[in-house]
Formats: C-alpha cells, sequence, structure tokens
C-alpha cells in the first residue's frame, strides 16, 4: 500500500465487477476503488447488495465477472489475507461448544502464523491489546455464548484487529451495539483511521462513524447510485432516507456500559 | 485383579484405553462443527470394509481403514462441491455401506450372525496383538494430527466463513479432520463397534459442554470422561458377559444423564438467587445516558422501547 513511483496503490480495486451467488448475480457492473487511509461507508436499502460486495472482496461470494485487485494483486493470486481484518455480518458469536473471549479472537490472529506455528508471546499481546480495544479485557475467559449480543459484536471486531490488518473490512460492525459502546469504538476506529488503517464498512448506524468517514457509496438494486463525499442526508435519518423504511428497534439489544474500553490498544496508535 | 491375568482382556484393555482417549478429541471438533453424526456414516462405510476383508479373507482392519478413508474424503468433497442435494447423497453412501456390509458377511463362508454383531456393537475377545500395534499407531496419528492443528481446527469448526475469509485451506482442514474421524472409527471397531463409536465421540463432550467454560477444558473433560467409561466399559463387559460397546455407550449415557441433572439442579438454585440482575446487567443510573421519565415516586429509564424501573434488586417493566 506504498506510494509506487507517487502513484498509490488501491488497496481494493473493483473493475466492471459481478459478484453473486451460483447463477445470480447480485453486483453488477461496479467499479470502486478503496484508496489507503480511507474510511468509505457502504450504504443501501436490505438486499441492495452491500454483504455481498464485502463477501466477494473476501473470496465469500463469487467474482462472475470483471477483476478485483487487492494491494494491487489479482484477488486470486494474493495471499497476505492477515493484511485483511473482517468483521462478517452475524448477531452472535456463539458456537456449539462453550468457547472462550480469548479462543475465538486468538483464531483471529492465525492468518499471521504459518501451518504449523502456535501462538507466541507477541500473538497474545497482539490479542490482548485487541480485546482490550473493544473493552472485554475482564471477559477474556468468559464464555462467548454467555456475552449479550452486543458484546458478542465487540468480540467479533477484536478477532479482526488480532491479525493487525492494514484494512478492515466491517460488515454492520455496531448492529447491537449499545450506543456508548458505539461512541468508544467509534473513537477506536478514528484512531486507527488517523494511523492510516483504510477501512470499508457497511451500516446502518453510521452516526458515530460520521466525522471519520471520507466517502460514501450507495447500492441500490446491486448498481453503485452514489459514490462521493457523505451528505447530511445519509446521516441520521439514514434508513429512512435510504430505505424509505423507519428505524426498528431491536429489542434484543445490549445496553451495557460496565466496561471502559481502552482507547490506546494498538501499537500502531502510538503513546 | 484376575482379569488382568487374561492376555485377551489386557488387549481389550488398552485399546479401550486408546478408543477413549482419542474419540472424545475427534468429536469436540466434530459437534464444533455441528457436524456430529458424521462419524456414525463412517461407521456405516467401514462395515463394507470389514465385510470385504472378512470376504476375501484379508485383515478387516485395513479393508475397514481403507473403506472408511474413502468414504471420509468423498463425503467431504460432496460437502465442498456438491449441490442441494448433498444431504441425499450423504444417505445413499451411508446406508450403501451398512447394506453392503450385511450382505457381503452373509455372503461370506465364516461370516456368522456373531461375527458381525462383534463389528457393530463391540467384543472384548476380538482384539489381536497385531489389531493393537495398529490402533497405537492410527491413535497416535489422530492425536498428533490434532494436537498440531488444534488452532486451526478450531477456527475452521468454529467459524467456516470466516475461516476462508482468513485464506485459511478449509477444505484441507475438513478433509483432515474426515481422515482423522475415519481413522478413529477404525481404531474402535473392535471395543466399541462401527454402530456406536459414535457416540463416544459425541456423547463426552455432550458431558463436558456442561461443566467446561472454555474449548481447551471441554476436550480435556471430554477426554477423561471418555477414558474412564470405555476402560470401566470393557471391565464391566467381562462380568456382565455383554457386548463391551453397547455397555461402554450405556454407562457413558449414564454419565451424561447425572451430569445433565446436576448442573439442571445447581442452575436452578443460581436462577433463584439472582434473578433480575442475571439478565439485566446493566445499571441505569443518573449518567448512564438512558433518557429518563419522571414516574410517579421513581424515575423509568426508556431505551429500546421499552421502560425500565428500578425495583430493589431488578428492574420493572413499566
Ligand atoms: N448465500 C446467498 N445465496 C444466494 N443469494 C443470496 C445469498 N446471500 C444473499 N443473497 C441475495 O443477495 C441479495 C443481496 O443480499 P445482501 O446480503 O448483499 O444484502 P445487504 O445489502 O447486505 O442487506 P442487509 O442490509 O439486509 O444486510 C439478496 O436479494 C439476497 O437474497
Ligand atoms: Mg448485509
Ligand atoms: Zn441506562
Ligand atoms: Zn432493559
Ligand atoms: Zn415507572
Amino acid at each position: 500500500m506504498n506510494a509506487t513511483g507517487g502513484q498509490l496503490t488501491p488497496v481494493v480495486r473493483l473493475r466492471h465487477a459481478s459478484i453473486g451467488y451460483g447463477d445470480l448475480a447480485v453486483v453488477r457492473d461496479l467499479d470502486f476503488d478503496l484508496m489507503p487511509g480511507e474510511v468509505v461507508a457502504v450504504l443501501g436499502a436490505n438486499g441492495s447488495g452491500k454483504s455481498t460486495l464485502v463477501r466477494g472482496i473476501l473470496g465469500l461470494a463469487q467474482l462472475q465477472g470483471g477483476t478485483l485487485e487487492l494491494f494491487g494483486i489479482q484477488a486470486n493470486r494474493f495471499h497476505d489475507r492477515a493484511r485483511i481484518g473482517y468483521v462478517p455480518q452475524r448477531h452472535t458469536a456463539g458456537s456449539a461448544l462453550p468457547s472462550t473471549v480469548r479462543e475465538v479472537v486468538s483464531s483471529g490472529r492465525l492468518p499471521r502464523l504459518g501451518w504449523f506455528h502456535r501462538l507466541g508471546a507477541t500473538d497474545r499481546a497482539a490479542v490482548e491489546r485487541a480485546v482490550e480495544t473493544v473493552g472485554l479485557s475482564d471477559r477474556m475467559k468468559t464464555p462467548v455464548g454467555e456475552l449479550s449480543g452486543g458484546q458478542q459484536r465487540r468480540v467479533l471486531i477484536a478477532r479482526a484487529l488480532a491479525s493487525e490488518p492494514d484494512v478492515l473490512v466491517m460488515d454492520e460492525p455496531t448492529a447491537g451495539v449499545d450506543v456508548s459502546h458505539q461512541r468508544s469504538l467509534a473513537a477506536t476506529l478514528r484512531r486507527l483511521a488517523d494511523h492510516r488503517v483504510t477501512m470499508l464498512v457497511v451500516s446502518h448506524e453510521i452516526g458515530p462513524l460520521v466525522p471519520m468517514v471520507t466517502r460514501a457509496v450507495v447500492l441500490q438494486e446491486g448498481r453503485k447510485r452514489y459514490d462521493g463525499p457523505l451528505l447530511s442526508s445519509m446521516v441520521g435519518a439514514s434508513d429512512a432516507v435510504l430505505e424509505g423504511a423507519e428505524h426498528a428497534h431491536h429489542p434484543d439489544e445490549d445496553h451495557e456500559d460496565d466496561v471502559t474500553p481502552g482507547w490506546v490498544a494498538d501499537p500502531r496508535l502510538g503513546g | 485383579m484376575e482379569i488382568l491375568e487374561f492376555a485377551f482382556m489386557q488387549r481389550a484393555l488398552i485399546a479401550a484405553l486408546l478408543v477413549g482417549l482419542t474419540a472424545p478429541v475427534v468429536g469436540t471438533f466434530l459437534v464444533q462443527r455441528r457436524l456430529a453424526l458424521i462419524g456414525d456414516g463412517m461407521g456405516h462405510v467401514a462395515l463394507s470394509g470389514v465385510a470385504l476383508g472378512v470376504l476375501t479373507s484379508s485383515s478387516p482392519v485395513w479393508t475397514a481403514l481403507i473403506a472408511a478413508v474413502a468414504g471420509a474424503v468423498l463425503i467431504e468433497l460432496m460437502r465442498a462441491y456438491g449441490r442441494t442435494s448433498g444431504d441425499v447423497a450423504l444417505a445413499v453412501l451411508f446406508y450403501g455401506g451398512i447394506a453392503g456390509g450385511v450382505v457381503l458377511i452373509s455372503m461370506s463362508p465364516n461370516g456368522t450372525p456373531a461375527n458381525l454383531n462383534s463389528y457393530l456393537f463391540g467384543a472384548i475377545t476380538t482384539t489381536t496383538t497385531s489389531d493393537l500395534v495398529v490402533f497405537t499407531v492410527l491413535a497416535a496419528v489422530v492425536l498428533g494430527s490434532v494436537l498440531t492443528l488444534a488452532p486451526r481446527l478450531f477456527a475452521v469448526s468454529n467459524d467456516e466463513e470466516y475461516a476462508r475469509a482468513t485464506g485459511m485451506n478449509v477444505l484441507a482442514l475438513n478433509l483432515l479432520l474426515a481422515v482423522l474421524t475415519a481413522v478413529t472409527v477404525v481404531v474402535s471397531m473392535r471395543v466399541v463397534g462401527l454402530l456406536l463409536i459414535s457416540a463416544l465421540m459425541i456423547v463426552p463432550n455432550a458431558v463436558a459442554q456442561l461443566t467446561s467454560r472454555s474449548f481447551r477444558s471441554t476436550m480435556v473433560t471430554a477426554v477423561v470422561v471418555g477414558i474412564l467409561t470405555s476402560v470401566l466399559g470393557v471391565t464391566a463387559s467381562y462380568y456382565t458377559n455383554t457386548p463391551s460397546g453397547g455397555t461402554i455407550v450405556s454407562l457413558t449415557i449414564a454419565v451424561f444423564l447425572l451430569a445433565a441433572l446436576t448442573t439442571a439442579f445447581r442452575r436452578r438454585l443460581g436462577a433463584r438467587r439472582d434473578r433480575g440482575r442475571e439478565y439485566h446487567p446493566h445499571e441505569h443510573g443518573d449518567d448512564c445516558g438512558h433518557p429518563t421519565v419522571v414516574h410517579g415516586d421513581h424515575v423509568d429509564f426508556v431505551h429500546d422501547g421499552h421502560r425500565h424501573a428500578v425495583h430493589g434488586g431488578h428492574y420493572d417493566e413499566h
């Protein structure tokens, strides 16, 4: 992601991209560049293809046409996956058997390690910093299934941070996270952004992220309808404007403010 | 102990120890992957291998190993590349395996119903010395692979899609787990039997899950339960003259029921103690940021579309 000959290499570059599942093309003919240091919000109604776009970038949905480059390398030849941190759109992180916060977040560190390597001291420190960033340090040994929905979302964010990625791709990272933790997460993300961590964020609740968003992309039925600065009409009542629907409350949302998140958790954030 | 004087019992007990150790370890990942019953399918497929061995008078352990591993690879490839009819394809393989096994064994001159029963439900007298050598090597392979790759197997079992997004070779890891499951099935074929082995992969984990708070401790507890019940089960089957597999599994299930009852009882006590607090851990207060509504003699806090009033140690809905 460094400048080559004064020219920046895009972190993500899509050209005439069609992305979908099987025979179904959901995202169609999309041109999109994510430049180093940018924080791009992807907006759009339910079903407009936001998750499909993100999943296509990560290789989880098929690229059916066009091209995808990651850090200047053709996606199918790009192997340095630790540079990309991914927060999937899921409400919970629970599993069949109990797994602790430490165990789940540690799995985010694996892309930094070789096949037969185990987590060393550096890796464990990175895992602990990632958990501290989302304010769950005192829950390290708690089974993830015993956490509230919002806390589980924060575990998934920590898992993405554990590999100390250059770009964070987040699909609804704050859905179900209470307002106060949204604010502190936003503060953390802002500090990461200040240190040139690139971000692609899908969110219905961009409110707390507004100050850091450098660009917005609006999808509608799989096509790009807007690509430019975030407009005030997209914030706050964003859902109403974008979807023509009223914001629904999620009764199962978490609303704790029992933990003070650590704000300085990544070494790149400086002292 | 008099039973240790018999060489066949020594072999059966060592085989039981190997099974009790490996089956729960593999099972921990299978349960986490929500594929608990795959071991059962591989037992079915292995039966065809056993039958081929009996029919051709070659060692049934080796033919079972070949059949089970081939079945495991086929199942994983069908899961990875198969279309919607994946379930049906699996069913065909599973029932084809057991039907073929039963038919082939009945065709063989030395295939008696008693013979078949011992393969299906385990027997303490059937483990030979050469079986034991093979089982020991196979168990060492399973444990070695699992312990080396545990972090990755955990990642894939816990969240396959995330593992794929981080560039892990998900197919290779899934294939490995399937092959290790097949190998474990073969290690278990003498004392536990092909129809019951899956139980020893799953039930110890079901017990462990009730008492553990981490993946690692779940696995350790499951192994302890697995070793105890398989060694005790083999011993008991000597005295009761029952199929060892059936005895072991009955014992494991008894342990599970006991653990489940104890846990339910404890939970009920615990829940009574801190009802109200448990489900609403947030402490509303002057500066918690939630809008307030003065309501007669108290204040309600509004969040997520409802109004909560602090009342003693709990919150009322107003
Ligand atoms: N795994 C899948 N297989 C087939 N079709 C899918 C799959 N996932 C999503 N789709 C389809 O793709 C379309 C876009 O879905 P997508 O999840 O990208 O929307 P979204 O913009 O993320 O919506 P939301 O705001 O609800 O998260 C939907 O019509 C959906 O039916
Ligand atoms: Mg989505
Ligand atoms: Zn409050
Ligand atoms: Zn409440
Ligand atoms: Zn009230």
